[in-house]
Formats: structure tokens, sequence, C-alpha cells
């Protein structure tokens, strides 16, 4: 079978988004993959070259991991394949009360 | 390792030998960028600063940015040009400069007798300078003398994972052969801190580190701002937070042990790792590292930029492999191959330090072709 070209990086096991490298639709199956891990996503929303999407269910309030550090919190319920950016999560440090 | 540089009096190594223009207050400007016309290759630095600085803190930043710029060894030569009655005094400038015992001249147009006669003693004791400059000849010195600066600006995801990755592995490879690295824009640190705290060369180091963060964060919330209001651009290109955006800048200083932690335009006092407090405003950061002797910067990007430095290289970097056919004529190194060509960050990461040392050794960078300078001072509330 050939290799499926994966649109998406998961730059650490740890983390619960993934990155897309290329322009992916809504609807799309993509693959994302990591040391060691490969999993495919359909996605609920486009997602822009750059941008990054859920790949695991999270609560409001949830820990972002990418680079396996923290890069902010759940603002709202996010489920895979969805756009993971500014309208769903915030970052908690430097930040006025809302 | 070696490469062919221009040697100090002070001991230092130019990569470049330009003759430096450098008006000490806004005052004396268009008399300095007078002078500089007069002299073919002559570099003028024009600025809003030199009075009115209330605060003794801005004013003493302002001096020590400016001696700083003076005194990096790509200057070969220095014209100070003054007004006179300004609160960072030229005479100040003229005798720091003058420490690292290449030749400076001084002058003030007050004492001078008006424009004409500063513009035309400049113009006189330039052109000996200009003939003392073109007489000196490359020597061979060791890679350990040279200092780099690491920027990030207009970043995008790419940048976090491929420029700034790459860039790392650059920044180690110098550091390996005994030079030193300075990593700047404090508030690009936050949220990223705790990494390089970890790998501070002792635990006094760590907690200088940690301490600028916490005043960098609590000084932001004490205005009103909020760190995670990043600019548009970052957005765009997929960053959401100060914590996004910070994690991938800190990766820009590789895996070094962090030997320091000092002030704006400060001169480390250690080699390898460095940390810098300057402000996330790119020009501010590298003129503040360039005054802290880095003769040459990499500035990696994500949504492109023409950025340079009137005294150093600026080599130019970009992971985005769109922004790098966008903006060819600006960007140095195509680390976007990563994702179209297969190329590795590690190969990328020796790409940028062959680049490096090519151009400590005269190899003209993108920005440098087209002329690109760019100078500004970060005011003293804004650091920390």
């Amino acid at each position: 079978m050939a290799e499926r070209k994966s649109g998406a990086i998961l730059i650490n096991p740890k983390d619960n988004v993934a990155i897309a490298i290329a322009h992916l639709k809504k609807g799309e199956k993509v693959v994302a993959r990591g040391e060691g891990v490969e999993l495919e996503v359909e996605l609920l929303d486009a997602i822009p070259f750059g941008h990054k999407f859920a790949i695991v269910s999270m609560a409001p309030g949830t820990k972002v991991l990418k680079y396996g550090e923290v890069i902010g919190e759940t603002t709202a319920e996010v489920v895979p394949g969805q756009h993971v950016h500014t309208h769903n999560i915030r970052g908690l440090r430097g930040q006025l009360p809302s | 390792m070696e490469f062919k540089g221009y040697a100090r009096p002070d001991g230092s190594v130019g990569i470049r030998n330009h003759l430096l223009v450098l008006s000490t207050v806004a005052c004396a400007n268009d008399v300095a960028q007078r002078i500089a016309y007069q002299l073919n290759g002559a570099v003028c630095i024009a600025h809003e600063h030199g009075c009115g600085h209330p605060v003794p803190r801005d004013r003493d930043q302002v001096r020590r940015t400016l001696i700083g710029y003076g005194s990096n060894p790509n200057v070969g030569a220095c014209i100070v040009v003054g007004l006179g009655c300004e609160s960072v005094v030229p005479d100040t400038i003229a005798d720091g400069v003058a420490k690292t015992g290449k030749p400076v001249e001084l002058i003030v147009i007050q004492k001078e007798g008006g424009t004409i006669n500063a513009i035309s003693k400049g113009v006189r004791v330039g052109q000996k300078m200009l003939v003392d400059l073109a007489k000196q000849e490359r020597e061979t010195h060791d890679l350990s003398k040279i200092t780099l600066g690491l920027e990030c600006g207009g970043s995008d995801t790419t940048s976090g994972l491929i420029a700034n990755p790459a860039l790392g592995v650059a920044s180690d490879l110098l550091i390996a052969h005994g030079g030193t690295s300075i990593l700047s824009e404090t508030p690009e640190i936050v949220g990223g801190e705790h990494l390089l705290a970890r790998r501070a060369a002792s635990p006094e180091v760590a907690q200088a580190l940690l301490d600028l963060i916490k005043r960098t964060e609590e000084r932001f919330l004490s205005i009103g701002a909020n760190l995670s209001n990043l600019a548009p651009g970052n957005v765009e290109g997929g960053l959401s937070t100060v914590e996004d955006k910070s994690l991938g800048c800190v990766l820009k200083a590789g895996s070094a042990p962090l030997q320091e932690v000092i002030g704006y335009a400060c001169k480390p006092t250690k080699r390898g790792l460095i940390v810098m407090d300057t402000p996330g405003y790119d020009i501010e950061s590298i003129t503040g590292m360039v005054a802290g002797g880095a003769q040459i910067v990499v500035f990696t990007t994500g949504r492109g930029t023409p950025a340079g430095c009137p005294i150093a290289p600026v080599i130019k970097v970009t992971g985005n492999p769109a922004t790098y056919r966008n903006m060819e004529e600006n960007i140095d190194v195509n680390a976007g191959r990563v994702l179209e060509d297969g190329a590795t960050i590690q190969e990328i990461g020796q790409e940028i330090f062959d680049l490096i040392v090519r151009v400590c050794n005269r190899e003209m960078v993108k920005a440098e072709r087209l002329g690109y300078g760019g100078f500004a001072i970060t005011r003293a509330a804004w650091s920390g």
C-alpha cells in the first residue's frame, strides 16, 4: 500500500493538538504523524496551514499541550477534528482577568 | 574553526569594517546625516533619543546603547556628532567608544559654531578615517570571537516548528566552537522560561531569569496589557497564546546551558548562551544585541521581513516555504525545505552555521545587499 500523505504533525507524543502542514479541508480525513505515532482524524473545520486541531476530546478548562508543554487552556468543549485557536483556548500567562 | 576578520585594539574582532557616524541626539541628526552622505560607505545612526530623559535610567540606557553601538567590533572608526547641551552628554559617548582603542572623533555643533563648520570638520576627519580603514586587512581569528544575536519576528507556526529549532542547532554549533549566542525578546520567553532555567549554569542564573520573567509579566499586567495579545500576523499564522509563541521562540537557543542573564545593550561577561532583556519589537531587540557586541544576527521569520542592521549582517531564515517564495529577495535560507523536500532540521541548522561562517568571512547577506538598516532603542520603562 502506498504511504498515506501526512497533512499534519504531532510535535510531541503528549500533545492533544496537531499542526496542519497544508491547507486542510473540512470533512477531510487527515493523518497526523509524530515520533512513533500516527493517527487519523476527520476534520470538523477547515484548518489553515500552521493552525492547530484537536486530536482528543477536551472539556472546558483542559490544558492544551503543544511541544509537550502547556500553551493555554480550553474555554469551551473541544472535540477531535475541531480547529483549536484563539476562539476556544486562552493563554494562562500574562493574562488580564476577563 | 577560524574566520578572517578585522582585529580591534580591545581584542575583539570585526566581521565588517564600518565608519560609523553616530548622532547623540535628535538635534544633531541632520548634521550627522550630511557628514555620512559625503563619506563613501559611511553608516549613519540618526535617532529620536539623547535628550528629554527625565528618568535617569532611561538616559543611561540610551547612553549605554550608543556607546555599545560605537564599540561594536564591526565599527572600525567612529565620528560622534552631538549638539552640546543634551542630557546624553556627547563627550561621554565619544569617551565610552574610545575605550575600545579604535579611532573616535567628536564633533559638537555648538562648539564648532554651527551646522556648516560641524559638517565641514566631520567630513574632513572622516576622509582620513576612510583611508585608514581601507588599509586594514582581514586576519585569521578563532570562531570563539563571534557573538551571534538570535532574533525572531513575524513569527508563525513554522517558526517554532522548523526555523527556530534549526537556528538552535546552528547556535549550539557556534557555542561548541567557543562562541556566544544571545537569546533576546523577554516577553517571548514567558511560558518557556522553565526550559531555559532548567539548563542554567547555576541556581543564581536560573533565578535571575525567573525574576526577569516575573517582572516582565507583572509590568505588562500593571499597565493593562495582555501578553497573549499577539500581533495579527502571528494569529493568522496559527499562534494562539503567548505560551504557544514563547515555546517556539526559546528553541532558537538550542540546547546549550544558560550562562548569564544581562540587561538591554549590556555586554556579556561569559561565553556560551546568554539571555539579554530586550522587548519583542525586532528592531529594538537587534539594536540591543548589537550594542552588546553581537557582530552577526540570525533572524527567523514566518510571515517574512526585510529587516537588517546598519552595522551587522542579519541572516534571514524562514520555515514557511510560501513565505520564502513570496519574499525570496529578503530571505537567505529556506528552511521550509523540511516540509517540501524532506530536508532535516539538523541539515538546515548545519546550513545556517556554514552560512554564518561564510558571512563572517565577508559574504553579503540579502539585507546588506539591499542596504537595509534599522535602529531603535527601547525605553527603560519597558526593560526589566
